[in-house]
């Protein structure tokens, strides 16, 4: 194995990074796995090698194990915003669903506004759609990160009114918790209006509880 | 309507009731389903003729349209179909049991008490989980004695049944402790029941045991807001444990939501 040459010889950080990727992919163990990957997200490096950093850590979301993506996720979420774009293009280019919804977590925890599509679109346009419930839920968080990060006004109206609709219009509790939970954290006056309106026709009890707890906490 | 036709098509409580009454048994069934799940009130007292059905029967004997109408009449919750599940619980299919006893305890009619002790009481193979749950939801703690026994019981969706019942009767915290353990549990089942047992409790000990479970996000969810809605619709007198306890779970759920 030719690590031991690598600790030695001059510039080593590009290759100590690139045996580590090498290990990362030929890990047997989920443990070993999340062990590499939190010792490459650790790791302060060029901007080419964190691109391929980022390359091994999206390809790695496949992985069988649960705790092997969670942690593949973290990493992604710490190399933002360099990982935004590679997250992107990796959701349009896979049909697995599994992966998809890890690319979603990692872009709503980011709240990057070059996801604003993305996770627009994820949340959906009608009750039944193609993706999870619980990926739907996800965006919609990451709806409120960007909403209350961004200072583009226009990006802001989007979110707003995507989370407006979530509240409003869908079936799933869990969905509608997620938007006024986000539209608490933007607490513009349109989102903080969004709540006051659902909260007059809310059905569920949790539900209505959150938004009675989110309009006492924006307006307090 | 024919055979062939998808279920679909039944678009009206009109359309159901029709069904329900018609040759075909798969769409007879879809009916019974419909009319439960769209709370047809009207529907009433043809599920309670559905639950003396005999042209719908499998190989083994059993009655599967009669279950299907006992769990329609669980949702509809109406008091006037008591005497007729009451009657179901002497079909020899013990599913059929089972759902009647549950939609027995989801009407919580005090007539369905004493015909359950003497069920817990009788010879013979019983549903035993739905009982000690029903019981527990009907509040008749005249059963404990024999309830303890079941904590030895060799199956454990029953000792965790009646841990439940004995918590919510006495609050003593080892009956607690004995479904906690099964959220650690190698099979997922158990862990799965043991997170809806638990969320069934409704109290703070058992929110806890549920965020800190290795059992899916959604189940976490679903049972923290089941913990919830228990605690706002108790009539505790101390409102401000009762708003402590409420944004506590709000909380939890809060942060478990950006998981997947």
């Amino acid at each position: 194995m030719n690590a031991l040459n690598i600790n030695n010889s001059e510039g080593s950080r590009d290759l100590d990074i690139a045996w580590l990727i090498q290990q990362l992919r030929r890990a047997s163990t989920p443990t070993d796995t999340v062990s590499l990957i939190q010792t490459l997200s650790a790791r302060k490096t060029t901007v080419e090698n964190t691109e391929e950093i980022i390359a091994a850590f999206i390809e790695i979301l496949s992985h069988h194990h649960p705790s092997v993506p969670a942690a593949a996720v973290e990493g992604l979420v710490k190399l933002a915003p360099h990982s935004v774009e590679p997250l992107i293009a990796a959701f349009r280019a896979s049909a697995d669903h599994g992966l998809q919804a890890y690319i979603v977590q990692a872009l709503a925890k980011i709240g990057d506004g070059r996801a604003l599509d993305l996770l627009l679109e994820v949340v959906g346009v009608e009750v039944a759609n193609h993706c999870q419930g619980n990926v739907r839920r996800v965006a919609a968080r990451g709806l409120g990160r960007i909403g209350s990060t961004s200072g583009d006004l226009e990006m802001i109206k989007r979110a707003i009114e995507k989370l407006t609709w979530a509240l409003l219009k869908t079936e799933d509790w869990a969905l509608r918790y997620a938007a006024t939970v986000s539209l608490q954290e933007i607490a513009t006056v349109e989102a903080i209006a969004s709540l006051q309106q659902a909260l007059t026709q809310e059905q569920d009890n949790t539900v209505q509880t959150r938004i009675k707890t989110a309009l006492e906490e924006v307006t307090s | 309507m024919t055979a062939t036709s998808p279920p679909e098509l039944i678009l009206s409580k009109e359309a159901a009731i029709a069904a329900l009454k018609g040759d075909d048994n798969q769409i007879r069934y879809y009916a019974a389903w419909w009319l439960g799940k769209h709370q047809v009130e009207e529907a009433w007292a043809v599920l309670c003729e559905a639950l003396e059905d005999d042209r719908y029967r499998t190989p083994q004997g059993g009655y599967p349209l009669r279950r299907q109408a006992a769990r329609a009449l669980g949702q509809l919750k109406n008091t006037q179909a008591v005497p007729a599940l009451l009657e179901a619980l002497n079909c020899e299919d013990l599913q059929l049991r089972e759902a009647a006893i549950q939609a027995l305890a989801a009407i919580g009619d005090s007539r369905a008490e004493k015909p359950l002790l003497e069920l817990l009481g009788s010879e013979g193979e019983q549903p035993l989980e739905a009982l000690i749950e029903a019981l527990g939801t009907l509040q008749v703690w005249s059963a404990q004695k024999q309830i303890e026994g079941f904590l030895e019981h060799n199956s454990e969706r029953v000792q965790c049944a009646a841990a439940r019942y004995l918590y919510i009767f006495t609050k003593e915290p080892q009956y607690i402790e004995r479904i906690i353990k099964n959220l650690t549990h190698p099979n997922m089942y158990l862990r799965w029941a043991a997170a809806f047992d638990l969320g069934a409790i409704g109290h703070i000990e058992a929110a806890e045991a549920i965020i800190n479970a290795k059992v899916a996000n959604s189940l976490k969810l679903l049972n923290l807001k089941r913990i919830l809605e228990s605690v706002l619709s108790s009539d505790r007198s101390d409102e401000v444990e009762k708003q402590k306890t409420t944004r506590l779970l709000l909380g939890a759920i809060d942060d478990l939501l950006i998981q997947l």
